[in-house]
């Protein structure tokens, strides 16, 4: 227990302010969520051009069969594709941060099942949601970077042995 | 005095394209907010149901077995789920199982989440069928925790607050 204590201590603090706020305002979305997420008005822009090329009606309406599902496949997809691009760039923080992003896909599917009255289903996404939402802030806190000189070691070790190689 | 004069007509100046802007936004939105529709005689079944006893209400997880004539056959399809929330009728007994007709009116709220809220009228509610496994409808184990939710939320938060902050927490400044 004692050695948890300070076990991220030595990290970026602006990044991890940065995840404890992300966290603050998606834990509190997803303990309320039939309010509108911030990720809604993404959701809704994505929905409306796909609507282009098919018929989705509107996004968020519960009211038709097909549609919805679609919607929500791509509304759920959108954080997997994000996490296969920051992992294939060594993004590690991004694709923690994704985390939150996965959890509001959980919260859509919480919300479509709720909205159905499938009670289990329902309960089962909204605690993947709630556990996503905790984990993405543990691995933010993780990944986020430790010391400059850590993340840039061979560039400054190639810049001080240059430059003594012109001092001398 | 002259600045004060400018900044006004620049205000006045900048009124109407904002007034138009507002109007283009919030005019479709209201449009949108609320779409109604009032299916009338629909069959349904009462699948689950809980009685709360500080306001007496009822809230009923009812499933569409007949959706009455309509104009939003897409809506009130058989099979589709609702949840009502009415006060409980004094004319009969509910109960957990039963088949009854009912007049519903619904709104879909397209720009929150598009969530449809159903209502039915209780004068209009009859019971159709009622079958030998049908029960009471009992009160609600979680009514007393209503009232501390958002305690529990914000408590959920702050409680990871702290665990980050243990996490992150120096033990010398220097370092």
């Amino acid at each position: 227990m004692k050695s948890l204590v300070g076990l991220y201590g030595n990290r970026n603090r602006l990044q991890v302010w940065f995840s404890l706020l992300v966290f603050t305002l998606c834990a509190w979305w997803t303990l309320n969520p039939r309010s509108f997420h911030l990720l809604d008005g993404t959701s809704i822009t994505l929905a409306l051009m796909f609507g282009a090329l098919f018929d989705f009606r509107f996004p968020f309406n519960v009211a038709s069969a097909w549609p919805e599902a679609a919607f929500l496949m791509i509304t759920v997809s959108i954080p997997f594709l994000l996490h296969v691009h920051f992992l294939r760039n060594g993004l590690k923080y991004m694709s923690a941060l994704n985390l939150f992003w996965f959890a509001y896909a959980a919260q859509n599917c919480f919300r479509l099942l709720d909205a159905k009255i499938y009670r289990w289903p329902a309960t089962l996404f909204f605690v993947l949601s709630l556990t996503l939402t905790v984990v993405a802030l543990l691995k933010c806190l993780q990944n986020s970077e430790t010391r400059f000189e850590d993340g840039f070691k061979d560039e400054i070790d190639e810049f001080e042995h240059g430059e003594n190689e012109g001092s001398v | 005095m002259k600045s004060a004069k400018f900044i006004q007509k620049r205000l006045l100046r900048s009124l109407p394209p904002l007034t138009l802007l507002m109007i283009m936004i919030l005019l479709p939105a209201g449009l949108w907010a609320l779409i109604g529709f009032g299916p009338e005689s629909a069959t349904f079944r009462i699948i689950d149901a809980v009685q709360y006893q500080q306001n007496g209400l009822l809230s009923l997880d009812v499933e569409i077995i007949t959706p009455g004539p309509d104009l939003t056959p897409h809506i009130m399809m058989p099979g589709r789920r609702f949840n009502l929330e009415l006060a409980a009728p004094q004319h009969l007994e509910l109960k957990i199982g039963q088949k009854l007709r009912g007049s519903f009116s619904g709104a879909i709220k397209d720009l929150e989440n598009g969530q449809i809220m159903m209502d039915v009228d209780p004068a209009s509610l009859q019971i159709i069928e009622e079958t030998t496994d049908s029960r009471d409808i009992p009160y609600s184990h979680w009514e007393p925790v209503f009232e501390y939710l958002q305690y529990f939320k914000v408590a959920f938060i702050v409680f990871w607050w702290l665990i980050a902050s243990l996490l992150i927490s120096r033990r010398n400044a220097e370092d």
